[in-house]
């Protein structure tokens, strides 16, 4: 019955004109219309967004101190800080932005946001995953559910990447670990050991490799299992990656110093300029993550130096992405798990705040100059339209051009969405 | 601690106990980590500890009745109270007893929001090294004010209760105590299962239950005959885990040959144990082990105890300069946190203006402006606290590292513990050289160089240490968190799934230059022997723990004859360092 479960929905008729569109085709997304759309009646629409820049915000990221300010509330809720004027009219953010606030052109602020889940874990695995945390099942990542849908468009890179760690959530869960995001740590060494050692020629390499399969032929006869296939898997893609003229997509080192001025001399800031030449080389998810939102203590302080880092690191990532031309489809988002308490504590800190908090999307077909849904008066609960976190996600997944009502079985035949039952939010695209 | 008390083989019911009763500051005993963890987060301590060791998730009663299982919101509350009293954070105004004065204070002044502010982030710089442990207050847990089942109202106490239907060990001492006893009984129905289920899976790769952490009433065992020996063995035993585990080695079970299928719970009779990836960790000792000599002796640089003896002697400095000159030092300090306030202000009021016109030039000399600002700042409270306190100044320096980003709070604690370890060491030797020199040069004697206890490491690297040496969790890329080390944010969360990082690391990594250098304790073997057939003997049972069969020994010498010694060893350490039996247990 899983076998049949699994065949049925592994090729939709939608993912095969897809596929069929990049093979034959060479291109991904044929501009004006798509095959899928022409040929199927896809429940999903054209899609405006190609891939996807993912901006974490792990800790919990403060909503009245970056894009939902109450300059308002009085002190008790707000400090010292102030709200300062954007580019979009009548859309204030604080002051701790001051760069995005020039870019505020291109976004569309979400600030009716609202999360069932107040722990760290079970609210960042939530928000990536759109499903609360079940002890049974693990459930994948936006970057695995792209790329089970459609597929890699570099056939060779990987098809979704994390910088910074990720999350619990980012993984590929109860998908093959093919569709697995790569996991980078520093921005800056590109991949790690995409090199073979210096003083090993390359039939050398080669004939080491042979050597192990002959070593292995006992073994594999032995224990013809899932694990080992996969790992050996893991081999034939490592090698097609190491061979691959591509690889230099996670080299930032050709950049110019005053683009990486722009984004700032830290491993985020660094890391969101990654992104951009990843997705350059159609990468079609990247997830980058800033963490130290986690603001119990000391929250002014901790906030302003987190501000600074995001501040310049978003704006250049946005200017950079507009420049180029890439930002119509490239998907910028960011995200985190929920908002901080409006009313500061005794330690001067704000605590986890799932009731309200607010989120941004830009590029990728979004309309930007735009607050959608509010907080009321002092940040204490969604007034209106409320954004659910399934809600936000198929957001993307719709921009995406994901079908996002589509069901997929897991192996163990369990039925599971993109966005779990979300609705986009389609006011938010042009 | 935890590595004293799994030395001492510590037993696990004692172990647990003293975990979850822990009290004190953090460097006068180590096990309040266990609180600090989740500090601010009472409530998912509780679940934490009801999922590790009862293997029982009850986070969904949180905010609701279970959807799945069934625990209520009460059940959850109740149980919560035991601990909700434990406090892990200990205010500045309690350290000092100046509440009071802060506030009165505070009211006298104008703009006392920004006064109060920097003042109590000072005092919260000064006084970190007495800020942190674990201690009893009488808070009391009370129902959230949503709740909405009939069994409670919004907003009322609760009392701690423990579910179960089972009665409470003990009936006096404190609510905690009664807590960690609740737990760690061997009538708990479910404490003793969940450690032989966890030991049964370390040891033959599948749980009799599974997952290991989630348990509910009708979870059945593959083997429940089988359980309930293990329960009764380890009672038995008195929770002696190093015994328990040498009769599971021991077993035919384990002894056997691994089962050759895929795990289904239905076609798996206990063949032998399930085919496993070697753990993160156990493939890194099998590399060390191939690499230094005496891997067992070697101690890591991450050392706890001394750490901890520095911010002792930091809290007696404090407690000796008293209340009056902290709160002195505090309003300097705050002056120049206010200062930088106001200046920061400015400036990103200059940047929105200069980003506004698309002025880049300016926008950058603006950040580079704020960046200095911040800089200027925290040296001169850095040099402050360093006058006020004698050694201080290293709350600020360790909040200085806190930028460093993408890394978790146990990293950055670790990354702070390693920085400080290594200048205090630093310090000391030179220290010694300087005494020794000096007591030398009066006896009129040359300078003799001491013993050296690590001179067998010599030539290493220092890092070279056995994985439970390293700090926990590693460094985001270090070998064992690319082959799938917890990170220690969630519960289970290590890994031995294969991915691209890993063999590329096999392939191309450091490690493989470790093993394979002239030092290192297979390469040696390798010189030693004199003959290819003997390097091959040498090379085969090094790593694969066997001789090879005729064929691979034929394959291997063909190595030497071929491409000569160095050659032929190195091609042949790289094959089997990249097979997959190497990787995996059979």
């Amino acid at each position: 019955m899983n076998e049949i479960l699994r065949k049925s929905d592994a090729w939709t008729r939608r993912e095969m004109m897809s596929f069929a569109a990049k093979t034959f085709l060479g291109v991904g997304l044929v501009p004006g219309v798509t095959a899928a759309e022409a040929f199927v009646g896809s429940p999903s629409r054209r899609p405006t967004a190609r891939n996807v820049i993912y901006l974490y915000m792990s800790g919990g990221m403060t909503h009245l101190d970056t894009f939902d300010p109450k300059p308002e509330a009085g002190p008790e809720y707000m400090g010292d800080l102030k709200a300062i004027s954007t580019k979009a009219d009548g859309v204030q953010i604080s002051e701790y932005f001051p760069g995005l606030a020039s870019q505020m052109d291109k976004v569309a602020v979400i600030r009716s946001l609202q999360t069932t889940q107040g722990a760290h874990e079970q609210g960042n695995y939530y928000m990536h995953t759109s499903y609360t945390p079940r002890g049974t099942i693990k459930h994948p990542g936006l970057g695995s559910w792209i790329l089970r849908h459609e597929g890699r468009t570099n056939r060779t890179l990987p098809g979704a990447v994390c910088i910074g760690g990720g999350s619990r959530g980012s993984g590929s869960g109860w998908m093959e670990s093919k569709f697995a995001p790569v996991f980078l740590g520093n921005p800056n060494e590109g991949l790690r050991n995409s090199v073979r050692h210096s003083e090993t020629s390359e039939r050398e390499f080669n004939d080491r490799l042979a050597l192990a399969n002959a070593f292995d032929e006992e073994f594999h006869g032995r224990y013809d299992q899932k694990k080992v296939r996969a790992f050996n898997d893991m081999y034939a893609d490592a090698l097609r990656l190491m061979r691959s003229e591509d690889l230099n997509a996670f080299d930032i080192g050709g950049e110019p110093g005053n683009i990486k001025e722009m984004y700032g001399a830290n491993s985020f800031g660094q890391g969101c300029l990654l992104a951009r030449r990843l997705v350059e080389h159609d990468v079609r998810f990247v997830e980058v993550t800033l963490g130290g939102w986690d603001t119990h203590n000391n929250n002014f302080a901790a906030v302003e130096a987190r501000a600074a880092v995001l501040d310049q690191a978003l704006t250049g990532l946005l200017k950079d992405l507009d420049q180029r031309g890439m930002l119509d489809e490239t998907m910028v988002v960011l995200a985190t798990e929920f908002g901080r308490t409006p009313k500061v504590n005794q330690n001067d800190g704000r605590d986890h705040f799932p009731k309200a908090f607010c989120g941004l999307i830009a590029g990728g077909g979004i309309k930007g100059g735009q607050a959608y849904g509010a907080s009321d008066e002092y940040g204490m609960d969604v007034a209106e339209n409320r954004v659910l976190i399934p809600d936000f996600n198929a957001t993307i997944a719709y921009g995406l051009g994901l079908p996002y009502q589509n069901i997929i079985h897991s192996p163990s035949g369990r039925p599971f969405k993109v966005a779990n039952n979300g609705q986009p939010i389609k006011e938010l695209f042009g | 601690m935890g590595q004293d008390a799994i030395r001492q083989n510590k037993p696990y019911n004692q172990f647990v106990y003293e975990l979850v009763t822990a009290e004190g500051h953090w460097w006068d005993n180590g096990a309040v980590g266990y609180y600090m963890r989740d500090a601010g987060m009472p409530l998912d301590n509780m679940s934490n500890t009801i999922q590790v060791f009862l293997g029982t998730q009850m986070v969904c009663a949180q905010c609701h009745n279970h959807p799945f299982d069934r625990w209520t919101q009460k059940e959850y509350y109740e149980l919560a109270a035991f601990t909700y009293g434990v406090e892990t954070r200990i205010r500045p105004e309690e350290v000092l007893n100046v509440s009071d004065d802060l506030d009165k204070d505070s009211k006298k002044r104008e703009g006392r929001q920004k006064y109060d502010r920097n003042v109590r982030r000072a005092l919260n710089e000064i006084l970190e090294p007495l800020s942190f442990g674990a201690t009893e207050s009488q808070k009391t847990l009370k129902l959230p004010h949503d709740y909405k089942y009939d069994d409670g109202k919004p907003g009322e106490a609760v009392d701690p209760e423990a579910p179960f239907a089972q009665k409470l060990a003990s009936t006096r001492g404190s609510e905690r105590d009664k807590y960690a006893k609740w737990i760690t009984s061997d009538d708990n129905p479910r404490f003793t299962k969940v450690i032989v289920n966890r030991l049964w899976k370390r040891v033959m790769g599948v749980g009799l239950i599974e997952p290991v952490d989630d348990f509910k009433d009708d979870t059945e065992a593959t083997n429940p005959q089988l359980l309930d020996y293990l329960v009764r063995t380890m009672q038995r035993l008195g929770y002696d885990q190093r015994k328990f585990l040498e009769i599971l080695y021991n077993t035919r079970t384990y002894q056997r040959e691994a089962f050759s299928g895929d795990y289904e719970p239905t076609d798996y009779h206990f063949p032998g144990p399930v085919l496993q990836r070697l753990t993160a960790e156990q493939m890194w000792d099998s590399l060390l082990t191939l690499t230094i000599p005496d891997p067992d002796a070697r101690e890591g640089q991450n050392n706890n105890a001394k750490r901890a003896e520095q911010t002792r002697e930091r809290a007696k400095e404090l407690l000796a300069m008293g209340k009056q000159r902290i709160l002195a030092l505090a309003n300097e300090v705050a002056k120049h946190y206010t200062a930088y306030d106001e200046k920061a202000s400015a400036i990103r009021a200059e940047l929105t203006k200069a980003q506004a016109a698309e002025d880049d030039k300016k926008v950058a000399d603006l950040r580079k402006q704020l960046r200095q600002a911040d800089g200027e700042r925290d040296k001169a409270v850095k040099e402050l606290m360093a006058t006020g306190t004698g050694e201080g100044g290293s709350a600020m320096m360790a909040s200085a590292m806190m930028e460093e980003e993408g890394m978790s709070l146990f990293e950055k604690r670790a990354m702070e513990r390693q920085k400080e370890i290594e200048a205090a060491e630093a310090k000391k030797r030179a220290e010694e050289e300087k005494k020794r020199a000096a007591e030398a040069k009066k006896a009129g004697k040359k300078v003799e160089k001491p013993a050296d206890p690590d001179a067998k490491w010599k030539g290493y690297d220092r890092n070279l240490v056995r994985a439970s040496e390293l700090p926990s969790p590693a460094p985001n890329n270090h070998f064992v968190r690319v082959f799938g080390q917890s990170d220690r944010d969630t519960i289970e969360n290590a890994s031995t799934e294969p991915s691209v990082p890993q063999v590329l690391e096999l392939m191309n990594g450091q490690m493989y230059n470790q093993v394979t250098a002239k030092n290192s304790v297979l390469m040696q073997r390798v010189a030693a022997a004199k003959e290819p057939e003997q390097k091959v003997t040498a090379i085969f049972l090094s790593m694969f723990n066997r001789q090879p069969n005729e064929r691979e020994r034929e394959l291997a010498e063909e190595q030497f004859y071929q491409h000569g010694d160095e050659r032929g060893a190195l091609n042949l350490v790289w094959a089997l360092l990249n097979s997959r039996e190497f990787a995996f247990v059979q």
